[in-house]
């Protein structure tokens, strides 16, 4: 009779503390979630002779930061919303469900996304940062992929079929070890794009921010290292996420 | 004295105001279109029609018309004379190397048209635009992203894939792009909702909105808008007006409302369908008549020459064009109901004698002869399957049960043989 109380109690802990338990199993249980990767200082090439707004390739000089190896998480992003009480000006939902836990964090606006990486003391990466990670510190690399884009190894459109983002980890890494640097969700950055390349007498309007990456909904001929995408920063989109960096390596986990 | 005067006050008021109306006729500046043809940077000739005023008095801003994949130039017929009223000056070219393929034409033929129409002495270099359609509507983006005189697009209903063209919208803000209405396709629907997320134009607007709530309710595709919300061509021009800037005098009235030889025929469901129609000279029921339906990417006017041909030989012709091929509903049966429209159209002119008839079917069009031809369907003599080398939908001629018809198959577009054949068996 006295066990009574205690099974109920265990119920309703169960009740109110599962889901989210099963979440952070589901982040606990993937060794790779949380983790960064070190980029030693150095002079890295950036840029196409191809591009229209990104080139020639050029050497440029970086100092050393750490990158996370996958987008930010819903699941992490709704812990920031709870331990932080931060409102989100864009339209993100927290995941219902341990498999969404895994997706990206979408409909976030550039300001939501400034306000995780602060908390976590971390920031957003410039747009070279996010260039010379996505091309493994390699010249050659114009493409993020293992080998030329495809279906196969990055979400990117598929005609005729059910799109959509996918969890984090659902495509082979990079030379690097970074997930999700083409295809899936296009990723914020910290940097401007140059109101000189922009056309109209409402073009001071905006703010706009270069997104990088690509998402599910471009071909995946399109998915090079060196695009670069402007977006209004007040604005979000179901497929489009973001990264951290860090200034030192204080806590990385693989070294290139 | 005073009923002597009233008689000429009468007659005088009456002069005034003919004299007026005369007046306010000759004020209006005359619009005309002209078949013309310019050579893009290869050498290949391409057909259009040019959309100007008859006696260009100042300049104005021009237009290119890009038809959708399996259109043709006459697919913006309709709109031409909003154009004139909004007095934009529009070319409307033929682009038969328009392919869902990577053939780099299908871009520089655009590109080729800009070009073409920037040069015309009373075009606005400045003030340029393209309404394009369906598949031209990423083709046309693509062709304008280096050139920042293009300073309008009008997309109907158009797909837009390329990370280029979705750049082209987000960096060039302002300058009026808008979007009319979505294929109801889950994907395509889903991208034109993305790059409406992307556009930062504030002039930018959906037009011909069923339902405020929901941008995508209009189920017309491409050009066909044109003949399913007649609204969206005043609605074109009024956008053109806004963009470019032009008063009411700018614009004119266009004298020719049809070409020369079209005719608009009806498909048995009711759909209008533009043809050329050459009737023969000759006693009444007498002459043999055939149809002409266009190999694919080619319009009605591709049978120009053999049409003339034919009519010396005594053959009345008609060539329609036909839209439907590109409805996804209609594709697998074509267009079998314009098909007998069109021989509805013929056995009722009274030169043509409704025993002699024949059609000639270009491959693309393979699928709708074999259903007609299989069940009989056609009251014709003659059936004519011509290779075109394009889409057959794997159907053999050749094993088409063809009673009770005469069959002959070309193997390819040969139009000489094509005119022996039909003189001979007619």
């Amino acid at each position: 009779m006295k066990r009574i109380p205690i099974v109920f109690w265990l119920l309703m802990a169960f009740l109110l503390f599962g889901d989210a338990t099963g979440r952070r199993a589901v982040e606990a249980g993937d060794g790779r979630i949380g983790k960064q990767v070190f980029i030693p200082a150095g002079t890295y090439f950036v840029g196409d002779d191809g591009e229209t707004d990104n080139h020639p390739c050029r050497p440029r000089r970086f100092s050393a930061f750490s990158i996370d190896v996958h987008p930010v998480t819903q699941a992490q992003y709704a812990r920031f919303i709870r331990e932080s009480g931060y409102t989100p000006r864009g339209n993100f939902s927290a995941p219902e469900t341990s498999e969404e836990a895994l997706l990206p964090a979408v409909n976030l606006t550039f300001d939501d996304a400034v306000a995780y990486a602060r908390f976590q003391g971390r920031r957003l990466p410039s747009e070279w940062e996010w260039e010379i990670a996505a091309r493994s510190l390699k010249r050659e690399n114009l493409f993020a992929t293992r080998g030329t884009p495809s279906l196969s190894n990055g979400n990117f459109f598929r005609f005729k079929q059910k799109n959509g983002i996918t969890p984090v980890f659902s495509y082979p890494a990079n030379g690097l070890g970074l997930y999700g640097m083409a295809g899936n969700v296009f990723e914020w950055t910290a940097s401007r794009y140059e109101r000189r390349r922009l056309r109209g007498k409402h073009a001071s309007r905006f703010r706009l921010m270069v997104l990088r990456g690509g998402a599910w909904t471009n071909l995946h001929q399109d998915a090079r290292t060196t695009k670069r995408t402007p977006f209004p920063a007040e604005r979000c989109l179901p497929w489009l996420g973001f990264r951290c960096v860090a200034d030192a390596a204080a806590d990385t986990g693989d070294r290139s | 004295m005073r009923a002597k005067i009233l008689p000429y006050s009468v007659l005088l008021g009456l002069l005034a105001v003919a004299l007026f109306l005369i007046l306010r006729h000759a004020a209006v500046p005359s619009w005309q279109v002209e078949d013309i043809r310019f050579e893009a940077q290869d050498g290949f000739v391409l057909d259009a029609y040019l959309l100007r005023p008859a006696h260009p008095r100042s300049i104005h801003p021009g237009v290119a018309c890009f038809h959708q994949l399996w259109g043709n130039r006459d697919d913006f017929w309709k709109l031409l004379p909003f154009l004139a009223e909004a007095g934009v000056v529009a070319l409307v070219p033929n682009f038969p190397r328009q392919q869902p393929t990577y053939d780099p034409h299908r871009i520089s033929d655009l590109r080729d048209a800009l070009d073409y129409l920037e040069r015309l002495d009373f075009v606005d270099g400045k003030r340029l635009g393209i309404i394009t359609a369906s598949f031209s509507v990423e083709t046309g983006l693509m062709a304008i992203l280096d050139k920042p005189n293009v300073i309008a697009d009008v997309m109907i209903s158009g797909q837009i894939l390329r990370e280029d063209s979705r750049k082209w919208l987000t960096r060039n803000s302002d300058l009026a792009i808008f979007c009319i209405s979505s294929i109801h396709d889950g994907s395509h629907h889903l991208l034109m909702k993305e790059y409406l997320a992307r556009n930062l134009n504030p002039l930018s607007r959906h037009l011909f909105i069923d339902k405020p709530d929901d941008p995508f309710s209009i189920q017309a595709h491409g050009t066909f808008v044109f003949d399913e919300v007649p609204r969206s061509m005043t609605d074109i021009a009024a956008f053109f007006k806004d963009v470019f800037a032009l008063r009411p005098e700018d614009g004119g009235r266009l004298a020719v409302t049809q070409q020369e030889n079209s005719v608009t025929i009806t498909s048995l469901d009711g759909f209008p369908v533009t043809a050329s129609f050459y009737p023969a000279s000759g006693e009444d029921g007498s002459c043999p008549g055939v149809i002409l339906y266009p190999p694919q990417f080619q319009s009605r006017l591709f049978y120009d020459r053999l049409a003339a041909r034919l009519g010396r030989n005594g053959i009345s012709v008609l060539a329609p064009n036909t839209k439907r091929t590109c409805r996804s509903a209609d594709k697998l049966h074509l267009c079998d109901k314009e098909i007998l429209g069109a021989v509805e159209f013929l056995r009722n002119r009274p030169e043509v004698d409704p025993n002699r008839l024949a059609v000639v079917f270009p491959s693309f069009y393979y699928l709708a002869a074999q259903k007609l031809v299989t069940h009989a369907e056609l009251p014709v003599k003659l059936v004519v399957f011509m290779d075109a080398g394009s889409l057959d939908y794997d159907v053999n001629p050749l094993e088409i049960a063809a009673k009770p018809y005469k069959k002959v198959v070309l193997r390819r577009p040969n139009l000489g043989k094509l005119a022996y054949v039909l003189t001979e068996e007619l």
